[in-house]
């Protein structure tokens, strides 16, 4: 069986205006596939909100630190 | 007019959705991977829990009133494709023809703007939504894998329609539902769906 899968992180608020949580993550082959596995993996609390973001969709800003990181200086900046 | 009609509909989405949720956990315990099985499992529940109302609503329409019978089987109106389901691939093309065709007609039912319809499918009609998410989802999957397993998925798919079909059609013709479903289109609404994934090389991801 062909393996196309993108791991997923889960995120949810409990209640109304409290803060968005990082809870876990999912591996699926589709986005509404994704959204369907975290709605059953993460069924412990009625949830308000529960979003899923596809990991490498996350951008990243700062790096860890290191000797010469020219990456981490400029600050989220896209470098041409 | 006779209820009689409306309680063999509600009576044969209550079998399939019964067997399918003995399937679920027969079969999709098995899974190919643990998120699948998971949500298989959770859905079955899901599954078993909408054949419990349904059945709770058809003994009410009998006019069953207080304490509801025991349910220990189903009342012989599940499709035999259904009952046959042995296989994850299998189960996928048969859980995606039905959940297609009850989603047809639930809608229909729901748009018939009865209110004893809508207070007893609203809550199922809304969870169903999911079921149909996770079936569209594996069967885009398995038409789009490789080896043996799109041929093998297909001929479960072509196995599955006809007795689904077969029953939508009588849906539609029944004029003792003309009162409970919304009687447009339905085999129209529910090949073009099958056929939309039937004919999908490709797959999407439609939020």
């Amino acid at each position: 069986m062909i393996n196309q899968k993108s791991e997923y992180y889960v995120f949810t608020r409990i209640k109304r205006g409290d803060d968005l949580l990082f809870i876990g993550s999912v591996d699926a082959d589709s986005d509404n596939l994704a959204k369907v596995y975290a709605n059953y993996t993460y069924d412990e609390e009625d949830w308000f909100e529960m979003f899923v973001v596809k990991k490498d969709d996350f951008l990243q800003v700062k790096l860890s630190d290191g000797v010469m990181n020219y990456q981490s200086r400029v600050k989220g900046a896209e470098v041409v | 007019m006779s209820n009689s009609a409306l309680i063999q509909l509600v009576e044969t989405i209550a079998d399939n959705k019964y067997v399918l949720g003995d399937r679920l956990v027969e079969v999709g315990f098995s899974g190919p991977d643990v998120e699948s099985t998971l949500a298989s499992v959770a859905m079955a529940q899901g599954e078993l829990g909408h054949a419990r109302l349904l059945y709770n609503w058809g003994f009410t329409l009998n006019g069953i009133k207080g304490k509801k019978p025991e349910i220990t089987n189903e009342t012989g109106k599940s499709f035999s494709e259904v009952r046959a389901i042995d296989g994850w691939v299998k189960l996928i093309a048969n859980l995606y023809t039905v959940n297609v065709a009850m989603d047809v007609v639930m809608e229909a039912m729901m748009d018939s703007g009865d209110a004893d319809i809508a207070a007893n499918i609203n809550k199922l009609y809304l969870e169903h939504k999911e079921h149909c998410v996770f079936s569209e989802g594996w069967a885009l999957k398995l038409i789009n894998d490789e080896g043996g397993v799109p041929k093998k998925f297909k001929e479960d798919l072509n196995q599955a329609l006809p007795e689904v079909e077969q029953w939508i059609k009588d849906v539609e013709s029944n004029s003792e539902l003309s009162n409970f479903v919304v009687q447009n289109n339905l085999v129209k609404r529910f090949q073009e769906t099958i056929e939309q994934v039937k004919g999908e090389g490709a797959v999407t991801n439609v939020g």
